[in-house]
Order: structure tokens, then sequence, then C-alpha cells
């Protein structure tokens, strides 16, 4: 089932009574609030059930470096849980309540360093909030250990599931406002931790946007024309439409686009097919008149390394690679 | 055409054309996706599954070639996630963005079965034609290490 952050939301609060610090959230996109750091919640970030489980949103995509690890250690480290505590969901896409969600350019640690830690702080300050109002103490003598508020003086102390709920009724106070801890007493971060999506991945879980069905989904993928840079003059789409499975094709720049019910015979698996099977193979293709401006044709003559190809284009930059390598 | 299985020591009949490679039958109409398409031509061993305890690349094997022999995919390896390959690998940590990594499991699976205690040498020959672009050969030669003294000897059927 499609998860979107609504949905979730609705979920968690069928599941029995004790989530809490999400509440604000639909209000929060209504809103239409944040676009910078500052701007950033911990209810959308934070969310802990009664029994003390934290399930923390990674607002980045995981491409391998670790970010579904880094990003929710940092928000764990200020909020002050276990490590182990801590599930990670990733975060639908919505830049006006994450901030920046993009994966690339080694820049997830720095621009997430301080706005990930100010919003666990900011969790672990409204916990605080909501203990010393339901013990009527002040807050300034209350202080946590991982997971519980603590009020020393009294001696009474609460787990974050037990206050969770008073805690999302609370304001979100401004990060800028909120206390960071001293390095020296990080009990996460600079600690490695296992990758939270390891057992997954060896277990074969689907985790990976190949592994998505969707209802009524196509699977589309582009077969290039038979030369570089070369325009398409004809191919074989009527051959392709009759293909049992396929619902349209198209011709592009440089190429056709066949889009079908499986990714079998023609997007995604069109490299698998026998080495005879010229059914997807019928383009022909004029040579562009001179090298065209976007230098592309330029880059590969001359000794430069090429651009890294877009993610979604790797597979086949790799084949076609090799193919030049060979001949 | 109705087509006749054993995936994961279950029975699966599958209505594909017999030239379907194994791989899309397994993702598409079994759905078991831990088994990953990538290069789509047998050179980088994503796809590796087992049949008949050998690692083969299941992205240009026609499902109609396989007969009755038995099929093991990731998702199959153990009933809990548990073979001595799975542990040592979670020990070890050893994906990172982890798409290549059923595919070396698979194929170290099958190393270990027909050699249970291999030499770093012979992890290398076996494991040449599974790709990772993360690089993480350095660890998975050591979590293969580590399942062969761990109790590797279980079968991997």
């Amino acid at each position: 089932m499609k998860i979107n952050r609504r949905s979730f939301l609705q979920m968690s609060a069928l599941a029995g009574g004790g989530f809490a610090l999400s509440l604000h959230c639909p209000r929060l996109a209504a809103a239409q609030a944040p676009t910078t750091p500052s701007d950033l919640t911990p209810q959308a970030f934070i969310h802990i059930a009664s029994n003390g489980v934290v399930t923390i949103m990674a607002r980045a995509s995981e491409s391998g470096q670790g970010m579904r690890n880094m990003l929710p250690m940092l928000i764990a480290e200020e909020l002050d849980v276990e490590w182990k505590d801590v599930r990670v969901q990733q975060a639908e896409l919505n830049e006006k309540v994450y901030g920046r969600q993009f994966s690339g350019g080694s820049a997830n640690t720095p621009q997430g360093w301080e706005p990930m830690r100010r919003v666990g702080a900011a969790g672990r300050q409204m916990l605080i909030t909501a203990a010393a109002q339901t013990w009527a103490v002040p807050e300034a003598e209350c202080t946590t250990q991982p997971g519980r508020v603590i009020h020393a003086a009294s001696g009474r102390s609460a787990g974050y599931g037990e206050l969770a709920a008073r805690a999302a009724a609370l304001p979100a106070p401004a990060l800028s406002s909120v206390k960071l801890k001293d390095p020296k007493d990080y009990r996460i971060i600079g600690h490695s931790q296992p990758g939270v999506d390891t057992h997954a991945i060896v277990t074969g879980k689907p985790l990976f946007g190949i592994d998505v069905e969707l209802p009524g989904m196509l699977y589309a993928s582009i077969e290039k024309a038979p030369v570089f840079a070369g325009k398409v003059k004809s191919a074989n789409l009527e051959q392709i439409r009759k293909l049992p499975s396929v619902r349209h094709v198209l011709i592009i720049d440089g190429g056709i686009t066949p889009a079908a019910l499986t990714p079998w015979p023609t997007p995604g698996g069109r490299h698998s097919r026998p080495a005879n099977n010229s059914r997807l193979t019928g383009i022909s293709a004029r040579q562009p008149r001179k090298a065209p401006k976007d230098s592309r044709l330029k880059r590969l003559n001359c000794s430069k390394p090429r651009p890294h190809p877009p993610c979604a284009n790797t597979a086949m930059w790799t084949q076609r690679s090799r193919h030049r390598r060979r001949s | 055409m109705s087509i006749q299985l054993k995936v994961n020591n279950v029975a699966a009949s599958v209505d594909v054309s017999p030239e379907t490679p194994l791989l899309w039958v397994l993702r598409d109409v079994l759905h078991l996706t831990g088994s990953k398409y990538s290069c789509g031509i047998g050179m980088c061993g994503a796809c590796t599954v087992l049949i008949g305890g050998h690692a083969v690349r299941s992205c240009m094997t026609p499902v109609g070639s396989l007969g009755n022999q038995p099929i093991t995919t990731i998702e199959g390896l153990s009933p809990d996630g548990l073979h001595p390959l799975q542990v040592a690998w979670e020990a070890l940590d050893v994906p990172q963005c982890g798409y290549c990594q059923a595919g070396q499991i698979m194929s170290a699976a099958a190393l270990l079965e027909h050699t249970p205690h291999p030499t770093d040498a012979e992890i290398d020959t076996a494991m040449s034609g599974n790709l990772c672009r993360c690089g993480t050969y350095t660890r998975i030669r050591q979590a293969i290490q580590q399942a062969a003294q761990t109790g590797a000897a279980t079968p991997a059927k």
C-alpha cells in the first residue's frame, strides 16, 4: 500500500493510543510552512509510540552512503534515546516539511548536521515540558536519560512513551532556542552503528525503487538509435505495439521508448532478449550532419573523463560503455 | 504455456513463454524481488540465483531451460535469514547501497557448498563475476571467511 504521511499518521493512531509527536503534521503541511532549516519542526520527524519505540524520518534518499543512518542518528542523539529503540522510516517527498531531501554531492552531512540535531533537541525539550507540566515542577529541574525524563529532586521519572501524547499537544520551540549537547557527551554520533537496512538487504526484502509495484504501473525504457547522436528516421512501432504487454511506444529524441505492463520483453528487460530477437531493434537512424552543440560528442572524442551519468540510466550507460570498449 | 518450477522448495506453475529470462519470472510473476536486474547480460552478477546448487545468472537463463532443477533465491537461502553467510554479512555490515548483495551472497553460497573452506584466492576467483560499485569487496571476502569458519557446511538448498 502507498504510505504517505497522512496515512502513516492515521495508521499510527489506529495502532493504538500511543502516537504523539506527529499530531501536528497535517496542519503544518496545510500551512505550507517551512522552507528554511530554522522552520523545521520535530513533529515532522519524530514519532514516539506509547511503548517507547521511536520512529524517526530519514528525509534524504539512500544510495549507499548511509543517509538513512546518519540523518536519524543526528536527531536521536539530541532527542536522547537509545539507538536500538529507533526505527527509521523514509520521509515522503515534501521539501516544505522536511527541507532539503536530495542526496548527492556529499552535502547531506554538512547541511543536516545542525538542523537535524536541533530537531532532535526540540523534541527532547517538548518531552521535558510535558513532564514538568505533569509533575508541576520547573522545567529547569528536569533532565533526560536515554528515553526518559528525570526529576531528580523528587525522584520521579517517566518514559518518553508515557509523555508523548502530552508533548504532542505542545507548540514546538523555535529551533534556534534549543540547547545542543556538548560533543563530548555524544553517545550515538561518532560511534559506528549497523546499517538500518542491512538485514533487509541480506534477506532480499523489497527495498529499492525497482522493487516497487503500483496499480497500473507501466515499465518504460529507452531503446537508443543504433548510431551515436542519431535521430530516428523510422522504427517498427506498429510491430512493437502488437507485443502482448506493450501499451505505448513513443519516438523520443535519439530513440524510442516503449512502455509495457511487464518488464520483459520490453523495458527494463530489453537487454535480456535473445540475441536473435529483433523485435525491438527495428530503428533506422540518420547521423547528425554535424556535431551537436551540446558537446556530448566532443566529450566522447576527448580524453577528459565523461561526466557521471544520471542514476536512472546507470545500467544502460555501463553497458554501452562496455560495447564501446570492445569495438 | 505453463512451466513448472520449484523455487525455494515451493512448486510454482508459471504461464510465460519459455524464452522469458528466469529473473523476470522470479521478480514479476512470483514477486521474489530480492534478485536484482542490473546489466541484463550476465556481466554483473546482481541477478545470481542457485540452480541445482550452482550460481547462475538468472537474467539470461531462459525459464524453459531449467527442467526440474531446484531454484534457490536470496529469499529462500534460509528460512529465518540466519544462513551463516547472512549472519556474517550482518555482523560485518558488508553492504552499502545493497543492490548487488543478494547476488554476492548467492555466489558465495555456491562457493561454500562446493568449497567449504576457501582460500582468499579461491574466494576472489569464485566472486570475480559479481560486481559491486560501492566497492565492498574486502568485507565480502571477510564475511565469506567468517561464514566458512562458523559453519558454512549448512547446505544452501
